[in-house]
C-alpha cells in the first residue's frame, strides 16, 4: 500500500508537497480566530422555580412563566423538562424570545413529597450550509422544585381523657414522603413515633395532657416550612360518675349493645325496647338527663372514629345518625344479602369504616359488609362467619369476633379484624360462642371470650373465669378484668395481667354489689379512664364506679 | 477571515493555468462525466456541543451523476437522516413513575439537483439547487423560529468551483440557505483536498458557515480490495463559537457500477 506520493509523481514532487502543505496550512488558519464567535447563547429570566401545595388535595399552584431569549443563530427552540414535577410547558415566540409557561402538576396526580425538575431551553442551530442537519446551540436550564405536603386526615381515638398518656393513630397521605422527626400535640411532643410502610398512619403516643384541644403538628427535617394541620386530638377531664341506674325509655328484654361517648358524656344503648331503639343518655351539671330515643327496628350502633356520626343498622340496611340530634340520615341497603339473613352487628376501626356481621335465623354462615363512608359504598367483605359478634378494641386498631352456637357440633374460629389491612383472619382459637360478648382492651393484650376464657394478645390462654360470668369488660391496659357474676350478684374484679397457666382466676377482694339488678340479656361498657361500668339489660342500666382492686 | 478568503481565491486562480497546462499535455480530452453512475450511502455523525446537549445523526443518502454532453454533467442527490438530541446532557434524570425525560429527534429529508461544467484536468465548477424539510419531535413546546412550528422547509442555492492542481483539488463554495419565513443564511467553505493515494483523500476545510467559523478535516478512503465500488470517509469539523460544537463525521459509500479510483471518480465521475 502506497502511504505517500508514488506511481503518478513525474515531476516537482517536493515543489508539490510544499505547495500542498502551505495550502493546507492556510486553509487551516480560516478558521482561526481563538475563542469561538460571539453568538447570544440562550439565557432565562430566572435561576429557578418553585411551588408548593398545602397537601395531596389542594388547588393545583399556578403556573409560573420566565423568558428566554436567544441569538440570530438560533432556527429551533426546544422547551422539554422533566420530573413529576412538572405537568407541561407552554412557550409563545416573540423575535428572539419566548415567553415559557411552566405548568405544575396536580396534588392529586403525584400525592405528597418533595419533587424536583427542570426545564431545559435549548437553541438548536443549522449544522451544516444546507442546514439539513441540527446541532444544539446553548441550552439554559433551570431546575424546578415543588413541594406538597403530606395530609393529616384523622387521628384514633379522637378524644382521651385527661391526665392519661396513651397512644394514639394519626391517619394521612405521604407520611413518608418527608422525613417526619417527631409530633407534637400543639406544643407537647410525642414518643414512640412509628409510621407504616405504606405512609397512611402514623402511631404517637402523647404524654398525659390536660383538658383541652391539641393541634397535631409533624415536624420534618427536610419539609420547607410546617405541615399543615387542622387535625386536633380532644383532651376532656374524666367524670366521676356516681352509681346509680337509668331506665330504658320503654319496655325492654334485651341490650344489643351498649357504649360510651367520651366526647359528650353520653351513653349510648341500642335495645329491643320499641321493636329496636337507639337510646342515648346524656350526663350534664353532674345529673343524667332523660334518654333520647330514636328509630324503629335497630339492631346495633356504633360512634364513628371522629363521633360526629352514629353508624347504626337495621336488619338490612346502614344508618348514618347524628351522633349529637340523632337526626338520622339516609339509608344504604345492604347489597347480596343471603336470603333469611339479617346486619347483625356493626362496629368501627380508627379508620372509621364499619366492619359489619350478619346473621341467619337458624345456624349458618353468611358474608359480612365493608362500610365506607368516603366512597359511601356497602361491599360484603369476603369472609363468611356465622352469627359472629363483634368487639372493636377502644383503639379503633382491631376487633375479636366470636362465632357460632351452642348448636354447633364442633367449635368454630374466632376471628380478629385487623382494621390497617381491613382484613379478618382466623385466631389459633376456636370455640362456640354463648351470649357473652367478646372483650379486649385498648391495645389488644387481653381478649376474654365467652366471659370465661382470658387470653393474651397471641390468642395464648392464660386463665379462666366462672362460669357465672354474664358479662366482662378488660381495663384499658388489660390488667383487670371486671365481670358480672349473676351468681355473686355484682361485679367481681380478676388481675388477668397475670397468667395463669389456663387455671381459673380468684377474684380480687369481694364482690361489688350493683346498685340494681340489670336484668337478663345484659351488656357492659367501661370508660376510657377506666372509672366507671355501665352495665345494662334487659331491666334497666346500671352506672357503676370501677372497684378499686 | 475577510483577507484568507483572499488569500486563498488568489492562490487559486494563480494554479489553474499552471494545472491546465500540465495537465492537458499529459492527459486526453474527457467528458465531464464519464458515464452516468449511482451512489448510495450510510451516514452517521455525532455533534457534541459545549455545555449542551449532544446529538447523534444517522441516515441514507444516494445520488445519481450523469453526463451533459461533453463538457456539463448533471447529478441528483437526496437523503434522509434522523437527529437524536441527548437530552440527559440537559435534564437531569429524575426518578420517577409518572413523567419520563422528554427526548428530543428532528427528521430530515432532502434533494438537490446540481448542473456542472468539468474539464477533467482542469476543474470544475458547479450550480446546485436543493429544497429540504425538517420537522422536530422535542417534547410540548418545541417549534421553529421561523415557521413557529415544528416544521421548517429549506430552499438552497449553492455555486461552487474546484480546481484539480496535481494530486491536489481546491474548492469554494457559496451557500445561500433559505429557511422557510426565516432570513438567508449565507455561507462559505473552502477546502484543499490532497490524495496522497489515488485512493485516498484527505480534505481540510474551512469558512464561514452563518457568520461562524467553521473548519474540519476528512479522511476518505476507497480500499482497493472493495473493488474500488465501496467508499468510507472519517472527518471531524468544528463550528468556532462561544458553545463549539465539534463534530464526528462518518459515511460509507457504495458506487454502483463504475470501479474507478478515489481520484478519479472525484474528477471524472461526481
Amino acid at each position: 500500500m502506497r502511504l505517500f506520493l508514488g506511481e503518478k509523481v513525474h515531476y516537482l514532487p517536493g515543489a508539490r508537497r510544499v505547495a500542498g502543505l502551505l495550502l493546507f496550512g492556510s486553509l487551516a488558519g480560516c478558521g482561526g480566530g481563538g475563542g469561538g464567535d460571539d453568538v447570544a447563547p440562550v439565557q432565562i429570566s430566572t435561576n429557578a422555580i418553585t411551588f408548593s401545595a398545602a397537601g395531596p388535595s389542594a388547588e393545583v399552584p399556578a403556573a409560573q412563566s420566565f423568558t428566554a431569549t436567544f441569538g440570530d443563530d438560533v432556527v429551533q427552540l426546544s422547551v422539554i423538562h422533566s420530573g413529576d414535577a412538572i405537568a407541561s410547558t407552554t412557550s409563545v415566540l416573540n423575535g428572539r424570545s419566548a415567553q415559557i409557561t411552566v405548568v405544575p402538576a396536580a396534588p392529586t396526580a403525584v400525592g405528597p413529597g418533595a419533587f424536583v425538575g427542570a426545564v431545559a431551553v435549548t437553541g438548536y442551530t443549522c449544522a451544516d450550509t444546507t442546514c439539513s442537519r441540527m446541532a444544539a446551540g446553548s441550552t439554559a436550564t433551570l431546575p424546578v422544585s415543588y413541594q406538597i405536603s403530606p395530609a393529616l386526615l384523622s387521628v384514633a381515638p379522637y378524644v382521651e381523657v385527661a391526665g392519661r398518656s396513651d397512644t394514639v393513630v394519626i391517619r394521612g397521605q405521604g407520611l413518608r414522603a418527608f422525613n417526619i422527626s417527631g409530633v407534637r400535640f400543639g406544643d407537647t411532643a410525642a414518643t414512640n413515633v412509628n409510621v407504616n410502610t405504606a405512609g397512611t398512619e402514623l402511631s404517637a403516643t402523647h404524654p398525659a395532657l390536660a383538658a383541652g384541644s391539641y393541634v397535631i403538628h409533624l415536624d420534618s427535617t427536610n419539609h420547607t416550612g410546617e405541615i399543615p394541620s387542622n387535625v386536633a386530638l380532644r383532651v376532656v377531664d374524666p367524670v366521676a360518675f356516681a352509681a346509680t341506674t337509668l331506665d330504658h325509655p320503654s319496655a325492654a328484654t334485651v341490650v344489643r349493645s351498649l357504649s360510651y361517648d367520651l366526647e359528650r358524656q353520653a351513653l349510648i344503648v341500642v335495645s329491643d325496647a320499641g321493636g329496636g331503639s337507639i337510646a342515648h343518655y346524656r350526663y350534664a351539671n353532674g345529673a343524667w338527663g332523660a334518654p333520647t330515643q330514636v328509630g324503629s327496628g335497630f339492631l346495633d350502633a356504633a360512634l364513628s372514629a371522629d363521633g360526629t356520626q352514629l353508624f347504626a343498622i337495621t336488619p338490612a340496611h346502614f344508618w348514618p345518625i347524628d351522633a349529637a340530634t340523632l337526626a338520622v340520615g339516609t339509608n344504604i341497603a345492604a347489597p347480596s344479602l343471603a336470603t333469611n339473613s339479617f346486619l347483625k352487628n356493626i362496629v368501627v376501626g380508627y379508620d372509621n369504616r364499619s366492619l359489619i356481621t350478619t346473621s341467619l335465623t337458624t345456624s349458618g354462615s353468611t358474608q359480612g359488609y365493608i362500610y365506607d363512608p368516603p366512597t359511601g359504598i356497602l361491599g360484603l367483605n369476603g369472609t363468611a362467619l356465622n352469627n359472629a359478634t363483634p368487639t372493636m378494641s377502644a383503639s379503633g386498631a382491631g376487633a375479636i369476633l366470636s362465632q357460632g352456637d351452642s348448636t354447633l357440633t364442633s367449635d368454630v374460629p374466632v376471628y380478629l379484624y385487623a382494621t390497617a389491612a381491613n382484613a379478618l383472619s382466623a385466631s389459633t382459637v376456636s370455640l362456640r360462642q354463648n351470649a357473652v360478648p367478646p372483650a379486649v382492651n385498648r391495645s389488644i393484650t387481653r381478649i376474654v371470650l365467652n366471659g370465661t376464657k382470658v387470653y393474651d394478645g397471641n390468642f395464648a390462654l392464660l386463665g379462666t373465669l366462672p362460669d357465672t360470668t354474664a358479662g366482662v369488660v378488660l381495663k384499658s391496659d388489660g390488667s383487670r378484668a371486671y365481670a358480672y357474676d349473676t351468681a355473686a350478684g355484682g361485679i367481681l374484679v380478676y388481675d388477668v395481667s397475670v397468667d395463669r397457666d389456663e387455671a381459673a382466676y380468684t377474684a380480687l377482694g369481694a364482690v361489688t354489689p350493683l346498685a340494681a339488678d340489670p336484668g337478663p340479656g345484659l351488656r357492659m361498657a367501661i370508660t376510657p379512664d377506666n372509672g366507671t361500668l355501665f352495665v345494662a339489660g334487659g331491666t334497666r342500666i346500671v352506672v357503676q364506679p370501677t372497684p378499686a382492686l | 477571515m475577510n483577507s484568507q478568503k483572499l488569500h486563498i481565491g488568489a492562490s487559486l486562480l494563480a494554479a489553474l493555468p499552471l494545472a491546465s497546462n500540465s495537465a492537458a499535455a499529459a492527459e486526453p480530452a474527457q467528458r465531464a462525466v464519464q458515464s452516468t453512475n449511482y451512489s448510495l450511502g450510510l451516514i452517521a455523525s455525532d455533534s457534541d456541543t459545549k455545555d449542551s446537549t449532544s446529538n447523534g445523526t444517522f441516515g441514507l443518502g444516494g445520488s445519481a451523476n450523469m453526463p451533459i454532453g461533453n463538457l456539463f454533467g448533471a447529478s441528483l442527490a437526496g437523503s434522509y437522516s434522523r437527529t437524536t438530541a441527548r437530552t440527559s446532557d440537559v435534564l437531569f434524570d429524575v426518578a420517577s413513575q409518572t413523567s419520563s425525560r422528554q427526548t428530543c429527534r428532528f427528521n430530515n429529508a432532502d434533494g438537490s439537483l446540481s448542473v456542472f461544467a468539468r474539464k477533467p484536468t482542469l476543474g470544475r465548477i458547479s450550480a446546485s439547487y436543493g429544497k429540504g424539510n425538517v420537522k422536530s419531535d422535542c417534547g410540548d413546546e418545541s417549534v421553529f423560529v421561523s415557521t413557529g412550528d415544528d416544521s421548517m422547509g429549506i430552499d438552497y442555492y449553492k455555486v461552487g468551483a474546484e480546481a484539480y492542481l496535481w494530486d491536489f483539488t481546491f474548492g469554494a463554495v457559496h451557500t445561500s440557505t433559505e429557511p422557510e419565513d426565516g432570513e438567508k443564511l449565507e455561507s462559505d467553505i473552502f477546502s484543499a483536498s490532497w490524495y496522497p493515494l489515488d485512493s485516498l483523500k484527505v480534505t481540510l476545510s474551512g469558512g464561514d458557515l452563518y457568520e461562524q467559523d467553521t473548519y474540519g478535516i476528512e479522511i476518505e478512503h476507497q480500499p482497493e480490495f472493495m473493488g474500488n465500488s465501496l467508499g468510507v470517509a472519517l472527518g471531524y469539523s468544528v463550528i468556532d463559537r462561544d458553545q463549539e460544537i465539534g463534530t464526528i463525521n462518518f459515511s460509507v459509500v457504495f458506487h454502483f457500477g463504475t470501479k474507478v479510483e478515489l481520484k478519479t471518480r472525484d474528477r471524472q465521475y461526481r
